[in-house]
């Protein structure tokens, strides 16, 4: 069977699902705010999507403005039921960490963080605690070579493992590990599966790297065909074995692999219920959707009537059915990718996971071909 | 008006999930993570949402131990008395699950058909809650007898 053939059961589950993300357009319910709270950052990773600098010249955004914009948006969400993730650069190196969480916290809001684990110790761990945090994920990309070589750091996988340690011991806190596959780590990932269950590792999400800002620059990072079916394999055979909660990260529509390697059937949020406030004020809907995709800014905007009266272009996806895209006879199902896969001034798609995925079966059914004969 | 319309359409979904749910495919409601976030669901309300029961023999009524039960990402498998229990975290509203079971020890214990069913936790009401995002545990009995092969 290939990616492309999917069974029925699953073709109707598919098409109802088409009708829950229609609908989900129309509620335009946000509930996920991410702020990229500061540029800085502690490593110089090489597949870095964002513009992250050891000491970065932009500085960081106030907490009074970013706390201006959200209560400007509070009227129309529920706090107890939005989601806000401090990101960056690393978000916890802003010394003012505590009382971003308390003000957050005291206004109702559950609140995440997502780190390299560098400076995750003990201490910060209780700031954090103390402060409300509702959620942490911490990277780590393979054993401590492959991570090591990620992140250009050569303490960066022994702090990283430490910090899992410490959320593992850390009662009522949920935690998960984010691991971005490439071709260093990719022939280790077994290996490094029974790491993490012997960490206490309980929920793990796999991405794959697509290719924008340094990642663009480095072929390995991007794992060939063949590996990257083999891929969702891997993730679907872990999730049998029911030892580690694994789900593939919330990108591309996955062809027969949707409903077996993630919890969920692929939906791209952005702007439906997710949005961004940048470093620089810009409101977005994921961190990572610049330049077009910008939707106004909190410096002269009011969030609020953002949300309400912008992101049209998240939320009406037929014009994302160009290029590779306009006889893709999946589109009703994928419309598009996810948005930070469009190039950010033509729009174009910058990867497609499905097409991946059937070139992997076809080399695949090649090279057996030739083994056999 | 408009309300009324985000409304109806809510129920809509909620009644997609539904559907799904029966098909084998669950958690549409709930955010996957995405590349620069944490799975929305950790730090939201939340509740525990529990289903035990007893499964036995549809012939003979004998009690069988060892039974894989399915829910949602999570399995446990009946006791050495046909008990079972299994527990999932989630918002803490009507909700809808799969439930599977499974003969997995071949002809250890006799053989059996795997079984399905949805649990419906319809504005369920629960109990021992916190005063932070806990709404506290909700819990169905699901007993099951089951046929041979």
């Amino acid at each position: 069977m290939t990616v492309t053939k999917i069974a029925f059961k699953k073709r109707i589950a598919l098409k109802l699902h088409n009708r829950f993300r229609a609908n989900e357009k129309k509620i335009h319910q946000l509930n996920y705010i991410l702020w990229e709270c500061t540029l800085r950052c502690n490593l110089n990773c090489i597949h870095c999507g964002s513009d992250c600098k050891k000491d970065s010249s932009v500085k960081d955004m106030p907490i009074e403005d970013f706390l201006r914009a959200l209560d400007e948006v509070t009227p129309i969400i529920s706090p107890n039921n939005t989601m806000i993730v401090l990101t960056g650069g690393e978000a916890i190196l802003r010394k003012d960490i505590s009382e971003i969480g308390q003000k957050l916290y005291d206004r109702g809001f559950p609140w995440g963080v997502v780190s390299n684990g560098m400076v995750m110790d003990e201490a910060m761990l209780m700031k954090l605690i103390e402060s409300g945090v509702r959620a942490i994920t911490i990277s780590l990309d393979g054993l401590e070579e492959a991570h090591n070589w990620l992140r250009a750091n050569k303490n960066s996988f022994k702090n990283a493992v430490n910090a899992i340690g410490l959320l593992s011991q850390t009662k009522g806190l949920r935690y998960d590990v984010v691991t971005c596959v490439n071709q260093k780590n990719f022939s280790e990932l077994s290996a490094f599966y029974e790491f993490l269950v012997k960490l206490g590792v309980k929920e793990w999400r796999i991405f794959t790297i697509f290719p924008i800002g340094r990642a663009k620059q480095n072929d390995l990072l991007q794992l060939d065909p063949i590996n990257f079916k083999n891929l969702f394999d891997f993730i679907e055979k872990v999730r049998k074995e029911g030892r580690i909660k694994l789900n593939y990260g919330c990108e591309g529509f996955l062809g027969d692999y949707e409903g077996r390697v993630r919890d969920n059937f692929f939906f791209c949020r952005a702007g439906i219920n997710v949005a961004s406030i940048l470093v620089d004020g810009s409101i977005s809907a994921c961190p990572n959707l610049r330049d077009n995709f910008i939707q106004g800014n909190i410096y002269k905007d009011n969030f609020k009537d953002v949300w309400l009266n912008k992101y049209s272009i998240f939320r009406e996806r037929a014009w994302m059915k160009t290029g590779i895209c306009t006889d893709c006879g999946f589109f009703k199902n994928c419309e598009g990718n996810g948005m930070h896969l469009r190039d950010e001034k033509t729009g174009e798609l910058l990867f497609c996971h499905l097409k991946r995925i059937e070139e992997g079966e076809k080399m695949q059914a090649i090279n057996s071909k030739h083994t056999s004969t | 008006m408009k309300h009324l319309k985000i409304e109806l359409l809510k129920k809509h979904n909620r009644l997609i999930s539904f559907l799904l749910a029966i098909l084998g495919f669950s958690a549409v409601c709930v955010l996957n993570g995405c590349a620069y976030g944490t799975p929305v669901e950790y730090g939201v309300p939340n509740a525990s949402f529990i289903v035990k029961g007893n499964v036995i023999s549809e012939k003979d009524s004998m009690i069988i131990p060892h039974i894989r039960v399915f829910m949602g990402n999570d399995s446990t498998y009946t006791d050495e008395s046909g008990n079972y229990q299994i527990e999932i975290n989630n918002f803490p509203e009507t909700q809808s699950y799969l439930l599977k079971f499974k003969d997995i020890d071949g002809s250890l214990n006799g053989e059996y058909q795997d079984f399905e069913t949805i649990v419906e936790f319809k504005d369920p009401q629960f109990t021992g809650g916190s005063d932070s995002w806990y709404a506290g545990r909700t819990e169905k009995v699901v007993n099951v007898n089951l046929k041979s092969k």
